[in-house]
C-alpha cells in the first residue's frame, strides 16, 4: 500500500544528526520505550482510567472492571488485534464486522435441527466448529486472493465482501428461520434434556407399567419422576402416543421397537454443547469465591511486580560491574522469592487463627519461585555457566547485607497496611514499605553496578552547575519547574475553594449565557494556541525570517507553528465548549484538579529532564524534590477529599509513585549509567520486566477474581468474569509473539512497509498478505463463536458497521494506516480505551449521546500524541 | 494432477455431506408406527375436535384470540360454504380491494398479509396484495394500476409521503375509498383517506408507561438501540408522558454489538442504583436489559417492544413483564373490513381520527397463547 520502507527515518531526524552514524547511536532504555508504537495508547489508557475513576462512583470497582474487560475482550479486542496485524501488513478488511455475525449464524444454522421449511443440518457442534472454521478460512483466502490478483485496494474488495455478507446474513436468516435472527443454540441442550425427561417420564408413567417392565428388561435405567413437563410436544409426544396405541393394540413387536427408540432418546447426546459452553462461555462468579488472604496476595503481587520492574530498569540503565552476568541473577531471584514466600507464610500463620487457605498462598508463592528457578536454570544452561552462575548468586547474596533487611521492612509495612483500615495505619505501613523497597533496591544495585566517582564529586558537580546557571542550557530548567509548582498550588487552591458536594451544572451555577461560554472557550483556546506556539521559539524564528509585517504574520499563520496553533486552538475550543456544557461543579473541581496535577507533573518532569542534561546530580536532586511534592499532594488529597477511594487508593498509589521516584533519584545519584549497548543486560532486563508485569497482573487478577468475607457481609454487587477475557488475552499474547518473534512476523512488517521491496529480498509477499486475511477471518470466526455461546441467538445485523470500531481501536493503539508500523499490544490497549468510554460515560452520569464525540476526540488525541512522542524520542538520540 | 486430487477430495466431501442430510431414522420409525396405530383413530378424533370447537365457540363467544386461532379452520371451510351461500353474499362478491404496502415479505409483513387474506376470505371479496419491497416507484405504479382496474378500495402504507400522496389523491378523486395503514399517520388527512390504521409510537410508549405504573416501578431506564431514530425517541417520550416516576432516557449501544449494549445497560444500572424498571424499545435490547439485570443480580421490571421467539419465551418464563405489540395482523385485517363496510354499507369508521392497532401487550398471562399464534403466523 505504501511506498515508504518500514523503519525509514523521516527526513527531520536525519537532518538533526548529520554526522553521526545512526546505526551506532545508542538509545537508552527510556528512549527505546518511548518509540514503541503503543506507548501513546498506554499513557492515554492510564490517563483515561484515572480520569473516569476520579469522576465516577462505580468505575473503579470490580463490577466496572468486569464490564470494561468484557467489552474490551470479545468482539472488540480480538478483532482489533487481528485488524492491527492486517494493518501492519498494509491492508484493510471492512468485512470483519459483518463476518463476526456471519460465522456465528453459520454455526448455529449448521447445528440446529429445525430451521424453518428448509430443514437444518442438525450437525454436532464438533462438526459445526471445524466446518465454520473452514468457511472462515475460505472467506479470508477469497479476500486475500482477490486483493492480490486484481491489485485493487483492499478497501474496495472487502467493502464488497462486507455487503455480500451483510445481505447474506439477512437473506438466509429470513429464508431459513423466517426471523431476523437465528434460533437458539441452547435448544440443543434443552431439546436433549427434554427428550431425556420425556423418555424418563414415559418409563415412569404409572399407566405404562408394562412398558416400564419392558424397558427395564432392555436395561434402560429409571431416574426420579419428572414434574411439570407436558408430554405430547414434538416428536417425543408422537412417540408417547404411539407407545400407548401399540400397548392398547397389544402389539409386542412394535412396543419393543419403540422401547428401543425411547432408550435412544434417553441416551441422546447434546452434541457437545455442554463441553463447549464451558470453554467458550464460562463465567467466573466473583462473589462465590471467598478468600480472606486475597489482599495479601494482591499486595504481594503488586510490590513484587513493581520491584521487578525497577530491577529491570536498573539492569537496562546502569553500567554493570565487571564480572557480573545475567546467569547468576535468576537463581538469586528464585531464592528471594522462596524467602519472601517463607516470610509471608510465617506472618500469615502468626496472625491467622482461622483455617484459611494458607495452601493457596503457598501455591502461588512456590509456583512463582518454581517459575523463577526454571527460568534461571534454562538461562544458566544456555550460558553454559550453571555452577558458576549459582556460586556468583550465592556470593552476591552473602555480600549484600542490605537486601534482606529491606525486604523484611517492606513486609512489615505491608502487614501494617493490611492490619488496619485506619488512615494512620496506612501511612505507617506505606512509609515502612517505601523505606524497605528503598533499602533493598539500593542494596541490590550496589552489588551489581558501577558507582559514580563519589558523592563528594557529585556535590562538586552540582556546585559547578549552579555556578553557570545562566548558561543557556541550564536557563531552561527553571521555567518548567516553576510552571509545575504554580500549577500544583493553583490546583490545590481550586480544590479547596470549590464545593465538592455541589452537583449543579456549571452553566447554571455560574449563570453563563451562550455567548459567555463561547467567549470563555475562545479565550482558553487562544491561550492554548499561544502556549503551543511559544514552545521552542518557533514563532521568533519564523518572524525573523519574514520581511514585512504582513509576510511575517502570514509566515506565522502558514508555518508549522501556525499549524500547531490552529490545531491546539480548535481542539481546546471544542473540548472547552463540551466541558462547559456538561460539567457540574463537582465534576469541574475534579477535572481542574486532575488537569492541573497533570500539567504540574509534565512540567516538573520536563524540568528534571533538562536538569539531567546540565548535570546529573542536579537532575537527581530535582527528582527527589518532585517525589517530596508528590508525597505532599498525596497527603493533601487525603486531607481534602470526601470519598474514601481518594483517601485510601489514590493516596497509596501516589505514595508508591513518590517512593519509586525517590528510589530512582537516589539510584541515579549513586550509580553510573550505561552509554553503550549490553545485550546480556538488556535480555535480563526484559525478562525481569516481563516477570514484573506478570506478577502485577496476577496480583490484580487475584484482587478482581475473589472477594473477602467482609465484602460479602457488606453485600457487594455480584460480578462475573467471562472466559472470553482469557481468550482475548491468549489471542493477544499469541499475536504479539508471532509479530515480534517469528519470521512470519517480520514478513508482515516487511510487506506492510513496501511490498515490492520485500518481495525483492525474498519475502513471499502475496502469500503473507493472503495469510493475514485468513488470520483476520479466523479471528472473526472465534468472535462469532464466542458471541453465539454468549447470546445464544445471533441477529442478522450483528457486527455490521463494527469494523470501524476495530480500526479505531487499532489506530488508537499506534498502528499506522499506511502499514509497516504498529503493535498488537497497542491495539489491545486501544480496545480497552474504547471499552472504558462505554463504561465510563454512563458511570460519570454523562449523557451517552456524547459517547462518539469522546471516541472521536480520543482517536485524534491518541494519534497526535503518538506521533509527537515518537518524533521527540527519535530526535533526542 | 494436483488439481484432480483437490477435485476428488471435494467430491468426496460433497457425497459425505449429502449422506449426512438424509432423514432422521427415528422420526421415520415413529411415523410408520403412528400411521399403523393412529389411522383408524384419526377420523374419530377429528369429529370430536370439531364438536369441542363448536362448544368452545358457544361458551367463549367473542374472545379475540380463540376466534383468531380458529380463523384457519374457518378458512378451510370457506370454499365449501361459498358455493352454498353464494346467493346470500351477492352484496360483497365482485368487490376487489388493493393493498399496496412497502412490504419486504419479511416476518412483519407476512403477518399483515395473513390478516388481509383472512379478512378477504371471511367477507368473500377479492384482494390483491401488492408488495412494494421498499421501492416507492413500484408503489406509485401499483396505485395507478389499482385505479385503472377500478378498485373498490385501496389500502396503502406511506413510507415516503412525498411521492405517494399525489397518486393516492388521484384515487380519492376517482371516487375510490382510500385507507392508509402502518405508516401515514400524519398524512392520511391530506390525502383525503377515510382513516389510518396503525400504531402511533407516542401512544405505544404511553401504554408502556401505564404498565410500569401498574407494576409499581419508580425509576425506569428507557434504553434506545439507536442514537437518532425518531420512532424510538417517540416511544421513550410517550413513556415519559404517562409514567409517574422518573424516566432516564439513554442510548445504550447498537443492536449490532450486543456485548457493548449489555455492558452499556449495566453501566447505567450501576450509575443509577434507583433504577427498578427497564424499557427496551426493541426486542433485542429488551433481552439485553434482562441479561444485564440478571448479571448484576438486580430485580428489574423489564418491558420490551415487538416480538422475537426468544422474547416470548422470556415473557412466558416471567423474566420479562411485557412487550408492546403493534398487532400488525389488524393492519391487514381491519382495512379490508372497513373498506367492505364502506363499499357495502356506506360506513365510515374512525370519525376522522386514526384507528390504532396497538399497543397490545404480551404478558406472562397470554404469552403462551401468543406464542402459539405467532408460530401460526398471525401475531
Amino acid at each position: 500500500m505504501s511506498d515508504t520502507i518500514a523503519g525509514d527515518a523521516d527526513p527531520q531526524t536525519e537532518q538533526a544528526a548529520p554526522a553521526a552514524d545512526e546505526r551506532l547511536a545508542y538509545r537508552g532504555v527510556f528512549q527505546r520505550m518511548l518509540i514503541r508504537p503503543e506507548i501513546g495508547a498506554a499513557i492515554g489508557a492510564i490517563a483515561i482510567w484515572t480520569f473516569f475513576w476520579a469522576v465516577s462512583v462505580p468505575f473503579g470497582k470490580a463490577g466496572g472492571a468486569a464490564s470494561i474487560l468484557d467489552v474490551a475482550s470479545s468482539p472488540l479486542g480480538i478483532m482489533a488485534v487481528a485488524v492491527a496485524m492486517l494493518m501492519i501488513g498494509g491492508e484493510f478488511d471492512l468485512s470483519t464486522g459483518a463476518a463476526t455475525g456471519a460465522f456465528g449464524i453459520i454455526m448455529i444454522l449448521m447445528v440446529r435441527d429445525v430451521v424453518g421449511d428448509a430443514g437444518g443440518w442438525g450437525l454436532s457442534l464438533w462438526w459445526a466448529l471445524p466446518l465454520s472454521l473452514a468457511a472462515a478460512i475460505t472467506l479470508g483466502w477469497f479476500n486475500g486472493t482477490v486483493v492480490d490478483r486484481t491489485g485493487l485496494p483492499s478497501f474496495i474488495v472487502t467493502l464488497a465482501s462486507f455487503f455480500v455478507l451483510k445481505g447474506a446474513k439477512l437473506g438466509f436468516s429470513k429464508q431459513l428461520v423466517d426471523q431476523i435472527q437465528t434460533g437458539k443454540l441452547d435448544d440443543l441442550i434443552i431439546a436433549a434434556d427434554q427428550e431425556r425427561l420425556v423418555g424418563l417420564r414415559l418409563i415412569d408413567d404409572a399407566e405404562g407399567a408394562r412398558q416400564q417392565e419392558l424397558l427395564n428388561s432392555l436395561g434402560v435405567t429409571m431416574d426420579t419422576p419428572v414434574e411439570g413437563l407436558e408430554a405430547g410436544n414434538g416428536t417425543f409426544g408422537a412417540l408417547l402416543d404411539a407407545v400407548r396405541a401399540a400397548d392398547a393394540n397389544d402389539n409386542a413387536r412394535e412396543l419393543e421397537q419403540l422401547a428401543e427408540l425411547s432408550r435412544s432418546f434417553i441416551d441422546r447426546p447434546d452434541k457437545g454443547y455442554s463441553t463447549l459452553n464451558e470453554i467458550f462461555a464460562y463465567d467466573w462468579l466473583r462473589n462465590e469465591h471467598i478468600w480472606e488472604w486475597r489482599d495479601w496476595a494482591y499486595m504481594l503481587g503488586a510490590f513484587l511486580g513493581l520491584s521487578l520492574l525497577v530491577l529491570a530498569v536498573y539492569e537496562m540503565h546502569f553500567r554493570r560491574k565487571p564480572g557480573v552476568e545475567s546467569a547468576g541473577i535468576l537463581p538469586l531471584c528464585g531464592g528471594l522469592l522462596i524467602a519472601v514466600a517463607g516470610a509471608v507464610l510465617t506472618i500469615v500463620s502468626l496472625t491467622n487463627r482461622s483455617q484459611n487457605p494458607i495452601a493457596a498462598v503457598l501455591a502461588i508463592a512456590s509456583s512463582l519461585a518454581v517459575v523463577g528457578i526454571g527460568l534461571s536454570i534454562m538461562r544458566s544452561y544456555r550460558h553454559r555457566a550453571n555452577a558458576q552462575g549459582v556460586s556468583i548468586a550465592v556470593k552476591s547474596l552473602m555480600r549484600n547485607a542490605l537486601v534482606l533487611p529491606g525486604v523484611a521492612l517492606a513486609l512489615v509495612g505491608m502487614w501494617r497496611l493490611h492490619a488496619t483500615d485506619s488512615v494512620g495505619g496506612n501511612t505507617v505501613g506505606a512509609i515502612l514499605i517505601g523505606a524497605g523497597m528503598l533499602v533493598a533496591l539500593i542494596g541490590w544495585g550496589s552489588t551489581r553496578y558501577v558507582r559514580r566517582a563519589s558523592l563528594g564529586d557529585a556535590a562538586q558537580q552540582l556546585g559547578d552547575a549552579s555556578d553557570d546557571f545562566d548558561d543557556s542550557r541550564s536557563g531552561s530548567v527553571a521555567p518548567p519547574f516553576v510552571i509545575g509548582l504554580v500549577a500544583l498550588v493553583v490546583g490545590m487552591f481550586l480544590a479547596r475553594r470549590m464545593d465538592a458536594d455541589n452537583s449543579t451544572n456549571l452553566v447554571v451555577e455560574w449563570d453563563l449565557s451562550g455567548w459567555a461560554m463561547f467567549l470563555i472557550a475562545l479565550v482558553v483556546a487562544g491561550l492554548a494556541a499561544f502556549l503551543s506556539a511559544v514552545r521552542g521559539d518557533t514563532v521568533a524564528a519564523e518572524l525573523s525570517a519574514g520581511e514585512t509585517a504582513v509576510s511575517r504574520a502570514m509566515s506565522v499563520l502558514i508555518g508549522t507553528a501556525g499549524q500547531r496553533m490552529r490545531t491546539a486552538g480548535i481542539l481546546t475550543f471544542i473540548v472547552t465548549m463540551l466541558f462547559l456544557a456538561q460539567a457540574t461543579i463537582q465534576g469541574a473541581r475534579a477535572i481542574f484538579f486532575m488537569l492541573l496535577l497533570g500539567v504540574a507533573a509534565v512540567s516538573c518532569m520536563t524540568g528534571v529532564r533538562r536538569a539531567r542534561n546540565v548535570s546529573h546530580p542536579l537532575g537527581s536532586l530535582l527528582l527527589l524534590i518532585v517525589s517530596v511534592l508528590v508525597a505532599g499532594t498525596a497527603f493533601f488529597i487525603r486531607a481534602e477529599s470526601m470519598t474514601p477511594k481518594f483517601r485510601t487508593q489514590m493516596f497509596s498509589v501516589l505514595l508508591a509513585v513518590a517512593a519509586l521516584m525517590a528510589i530512582w533519584a537516589i539510584a541515579t545519584l549513586i550509580f553510573q549509567e550505561r552509554s553503550g549497548p549490553d545485550h546480556d543486560a538488556d535480555g535480563l532486563g526484559r525478562g525481569l520486566a516481563v516477570a514484573g508485569g506478570l506478577a502485577l497482573t496476577v496480583g490484580l487478577f487475584i484482587r478482581l477474581l475473589a472477594v473477602t468475607e467482609a465484602e460479602v457481609l457488606r453485600g457487594i454487587t455480584p460480578t462475573r468474569f467471562s472466559v472470553r477475557i482469557l481468550w482475548f488475552l491468549a489471542f493477544t499474547a499469541v499475536a504479539t509473539w508471532v509479530l515480534g518473534r517469528t519470521r512470519f512476523g517480520s514478513w508482515i512488517f516487511a510487506v506492510g512497509g513496501n511490498k515490492d521491496a520485500s518481495r525483492q529480498v525474498g519475502v513471499p509477499a502475496s502469500r503473507t498478505k493472503t495469510q493475514l486475511f485468513m488470520i483476520t477471518a479466523v479471528a472473526a470466526w472465534l468472535v462469532g463463536l464466542l458471541l453465539a455461546f454468549r447470546l445464544n441467538t445471533i441477529q442478522a445485523s450483528t457486527g455490521d458497521g463494527e469494523e470501524f470500531e476495530y480500526i479505531i481501536a487499532a489506530v488508537v493503539g499506534g498502528n499506522a494506516l499506511t502499514g509497516g508500523r504498529g503493535s498488537t499490544l497497542g491495539a489491545a490497549i486501544g480496545a480497552f480505551i474504547m471499552a472504558m468510554s462505554v463504561q465510563g460515560i454512563p458511570s460519570a452520569r454523562w449523557n451517552s449521546d456524547w459517547r462518539f464525540v469522546f471516541v472521536g476526540v480520543i482517536l485524534l488525541l491518541a494519534v497526535i500524541a503518538n506521533n509527537y512522542i515518537r518524533t521527540q524520542a527519535e530526535q533526542a538520540r | 494432477m494436483k488439481r484432480m486430487k483437490w477435485l476428488s477430495l471435494l467430491l468426496i466431501f460433497a457425497l459425505f455431506a449429502a449422506s449426512c442430510g438424509s432423514d432422521d431414522p427415528i422420526s421415520d420409525a415413529i411415523d410408520s408406527a403412528t400411521d399403523a396405530a393412529g389411522d383408524a383413530a384419526d377420523a374419530a378424533t377429528d369429529a370430536a375436535e370439531d364438536a369441542a370447537d363448536a362448544v368452545e365457540d358457544a361458551v367463549t363467544g367473542d374472545d379475540d384470540e380463540d376466534a383468531m386461532a380458529e380463523e384457519d379452520d374457518a378458512m378451510e371451510d370457506e370454499d365449501a360454504m361459498e358455493e352454498e351461500e353464494e346467493v346470500t353474499l351477492t352484496q360483497g362478491s365482485g368487490l376487489t380491494f388493493h393493498m399496496i404496502t412497502h412490504s419486504d415479505d419479511g416476518p412483519f409483513w407476512s403477518v399483515v398479509k395473513r390478516g388481509m387474506d383472512a379478512a378477504c376470505a371471511a367477507h368473500g371479496v377479492d384482494c390483491v396484495w401488492m408488495p412494494g419491497n421498499n421501492d416507492p416507484g413500484q408503489m406509485v405504479v401499483d396505485i395507478e394500476t389499482a385505479i385503472s382496474e377500478g378498485s373498490a378500495g385501496i389500502a396503502a402504507s406511506l413510507p415516503s409521503p412525498d411521492q405517494l400522496i399525489g397518486p393516492l389523491q388521484d384515487a380519492v378523486a376517482a371516487g375510490i375509498p382510500v385507507y392508509t395503514l402502518n405508516s401515514g399517520l400524519n398524512d392520511y388527512q391530506t390525502i383525503g383517506a377515510t382513516t389510518h390504521i396503525g400504531q402511533s409510537e407516542d401512544v405505544a410508549g404511553q401504554g408502556a408507561g401505564l404498565r410500569f405504573n401498574a407494576l409499581g416501578a419508580t425509576t425506569v431506564l428507557c434504553g434506545r438501540q439507536e442514537q437518532s431514530n425518531v420512532g424510538l425517541t417517540e416511544r421513550c417520550d410517550g413513556l415519559k408522558e404517562t409514567f409517574n416516576g422518573t424516566v432516564i432516557d439513554e442510548f445504550v449501544g447498537l443492536d449490532a454489538d450486543q456485548t457493548e449494549q449489555i455492558n452499556g445497560i449495566k453501566a447505567q444500572l450501576e450509575a443509577n442504583p434507583e433504577i427498578d424498571g427497564f424499557l427496551g424499545v426493541g426486542p433485542v435490547i429488551a433481552m439485553s436489559g434482562l441479561t444485564a439485570s440478571q448479571d448484576l443480580g438486580r430485580d428489574l421490571i423489564v418491558g420490551g417492544f415487538d416480538m422475537t421467539p426468544e422474547l416470548l419465551d422470556a415473557i412466558e418464563a416471567g423474566d420479562i413483564a411485557f412487550t408492546v405489540d403493534q398487532q400488525q395482523y389488524l393492519q391487514g385485517y381491519l382495512p379490508i373490513v372497513l373498506m367492505f363496510l364502506e363499499a357495502t354499507n356506506a360506513n365510515q369508521a374512525g370519525g376522522g381520527l386514526p384507528v390504532l392497532t396497538g399497543p397490545g401487550f404480551v404478558t406472562p398471562d397470554n404469552a403462551a397463547a401468543v406464542k402459539a399464534l405467532s408460530a401460526e403466523g398471525t401475531r
